[in-house]
């Protein structure tokens, strides 16, 4: 078991510090793979306490996951939409509404979590925090091979990151399904190139991690009511 | 507090406003900023945007112009054809060896020749029918033509040291494996062509004993051009200037040609903030410089064709600017970079021009020629109106 999850945020901070200073006297960067080793686990700690903390919904927490979740909704929906809609008359254009229809989903998702479940929407912003450190840290990683790259960069990695961890499994399992789509239909289908399978993914990844807000909405409404989560039973027959 | 940064987050993506408005100056020169008689300049409004174009800029060296020397026509009777929209006499061209009577039709084709990789003597042979060695000699049989050049490149000891703290690119070309490697200005004076080359960007950063190089857009023709405009697109990633002039095949009305090149792609951050608007914001920015040059009354047909790094032939800059150029031909699928269809010609005419596409002209170029691009190519017919 490792450091606590706020504790580990701590580190994150303390490696992110020292990678700026090596930066800047040119030393070599040894921090990112520290940074790796100690955001990963935590990413997966909160995500694991995300389920176990269940308490009282307030305002308070209803605002917060309504803010935490547009933001999340926001920016999944315009990386699933952005390839589609580069193919349109409308383009840039077509990305907003989708945009806007994503964070409008996982927003209301998020408030209504955070008025069910406070302590939920508490781990899954730590885990957004944990995520954007994650994001921001690859794009650092990725320098030496971008021909042109700035500060600006680690922030969009910071962001996507930030928004894919808030969102929890919902977009991994999204993201999964569509790779697997993508790049079978890009295999199979003469007229299906690179780009749409990296489509599929990213629409994949958008729909997972919507469709996980309003999941986890519901789910704390159903443990509020007292409803037992969905389990599968299965008997196995050895005669 | 916590939340706070997460609306933070969340407000920073409502920012993502996305404009194209051009500034059409003249005359200037080597920079938009610099004057220089011989080009006229187009540029984005934003301040902000000139002075990092301006940047970019001072790395490189002079646009080049240059007339061929066995189809020369005095500068004044050109200016008024450009000026009026009509036709060089035929009688004005002072070389004996340009027959007008013969102009029916203008091939025009665009290529990407990977910064010198690309074999154009062997191109202009085998898809203009262009013997370069003979260029000075067999003219009246000739089809006249108009090469749109993408990524061509000079070496001159002209163009100026690296400012302090300018960002360069990576060198293109530099590494490939046949001696072909010619710069643009040999191959038009080589070749006896008319040249408007305008540099975007410096080719990488200056290596001891070599003379430097700067890369960009070009316009190799076998006709007389004038009216050279550079166009700086909207800034992306890198600085991309188009060229446009206009190109007088003897005896038959001008056309404004246009070499062009696109980003592929901004940053994550801009690409997300704006929902990839890349291409099309340099597209618009392009018309819209276009049409500015064409205010008033005077009708100029228009063919564009260049780069456009599109992975589909679907995507909204191509329709955008077939909607502009509605004479176009249709946009193809079939690959001039790999599989993509990157590269693409857009053709526009007005009530009563004579110039007319060649149904099933349009094609793409079945060899790269050492780049890593294929051309396409297709033929104007003048009908007699």
């Amino acid at each position: 078991m490792g450091p606590e999850p706020r504790h580990r945020l701590q580190l994150l901070l303390n490696a992110l510090v020292n990678e700026m200073s090596a930066r800047r006297s040119g030393r070599i960067r040894l921090t990112l793979p520290l940074i790796a080793v100690v955001l990963l686990p935590a990413a997966a700690t909160a995500q694991e306490t995300a389920g176990g903390e269940s308490t009282e919904g307030s305002t308070g927490a209803a605002i917060g996951g309504a803010v935490l979740g547009a933001y999340s909704g926001t920016v999944l929906a315009t990386m699933g939409s952005l390839i589609p809609c580069t193919r349109t008359y409308e383009g840039p254009a077509c990305v907003r509404p989708a945009a806007i229809a994503g964070g409008l989903i996982a927003g209301i998702s998020g408030a209504s979590l955070g008025a069910a479940d406070a302590g939920r929407v508490e781990d899954y912003f730590v885990a957004g925090v944990i995520g954007a450190g994650v994001g921001g840290a690859a794009l650092l990683a990725v320098q030496p091979f971008l021909e042109r790259w700035s500060w600006a960069d680690v922030g969009a990695g910071a962001l996507v990151g930030g928004a894919i961890a808030a969102s929890g499994t919902g977009a991994a399992i999204g993201f999964g399904a569509g790779a697997v789509i993508g790049v079978a239909t890009w295999q199979l289908v003469p007229a299906m190139k690179l780009p749409d399978a990296a489509a599929v993914t990213l629409f994949g990844l958008a729909a997972g991690g919507i469709g996980g807000w309003v999941l986890r909405a519901l789910d704390a409404h159903d443990s509020g009511n007292g409803s037992e989560p969905a389990v599968l039973s299965f008997t196995i027959r050895t005669n | 507090m916590r939340y706070l940064t997460a609306t933070a987050l969340a407000v920073s993506l409502s920012a993502c406003a996305v404009g194209h408005e051009m500034d059409v100056r003249a005359p200037a020169g080597a920079c938009a900023s610099a004057p220089n008689a011989d080009v006229a300049w187009a540029r984005p409004d934003s301040e902000g945007e000139q002075s990092r174009l301006d940047d970019w800029c001072s790395a490189t060296g002079e646009p080049v112009v240059r007339q061929l020397a066995s189809a020369e026509v005095p500068g004044e009777i050109l200016r008024e054809a450009s000026l009026g929209g009509g036709p060089v006499p035929a009688a004005a061209f002072l070389s004996p060896a340009v027959d007008a009577d013969a102009i029916e039709s203008l091939i025009v084709a665009t290529w990407n020749i990977e910064v010198g990789a690309g074999d154009l003597t062997g191109f202009l042979e085998e898809q203009i029918g262009y013997s370069c060695e003979s260029a000075r000699t067999a003219r009246e049989s000739r089809i006249p033509f108009v090469l749109l050049v993408q990524e061509a490149h000079r070496a001159s000891s002209e163009i100026p040291d690296i400012p302090e703290g300018v960002s360069l690119p990576s060198a293109i070309g530099k590494s490939n494996a046949h001696d072909l490697r010619t710069d643009i200005v040999e191959i038009a004076e080589r070749c006896d062509l008319s040249l408007f080359y305008a540099p975007s960007m410096r080719n990488g950063a200056e290596v001891e004993g070599e003379i430097p190089e700067d890369r960009g857009n070009a316009i190799l023709a076998s006709i007389p051009l004038s009216e050279h405009s550079a166009v700086e697109l909207p800034l992306e990633t890198q600085r991309r200037v188009a060229v446009a002039a206009l190109a007088h095949p003897p005896g038959r009305e001008p056309i404004r040609v246009v070499s062009f090149h696109f980003d592929v792609a901004a940053n994550v951050l801009r690409v997300i903030t704006t929902g990839n608007s890349t291409r099309l914001r340099q597209g618009l920015g392009l018309a819209r410089a276009l049409e500015e040059l064409d205010e008033g009354d005077r009708q100029i047909a228009t063919i564009i064709g260049g780069d456009v790094n599109s992975w589909s032939e679907k995507e909204s800059v191509i329709r955008h600017l077939s909607e502009r150029f509605p004479e176009s031909p249709t946009a193809t699928a079939e690959g001039t970079r790999g599989g993509y269809p990157t590269d693409h010609m857009f053709l526009r005419t007005f009530e009563g021009s004579t110039i007319v596409l060649d149904e099933g002209s349009y094609r793409v170029v079945p060899d790269e020629y050492g780049s890593d691009h294929r051309g396409r190519v297709l033929t104007l017919s003048f009908s007699d109106g």
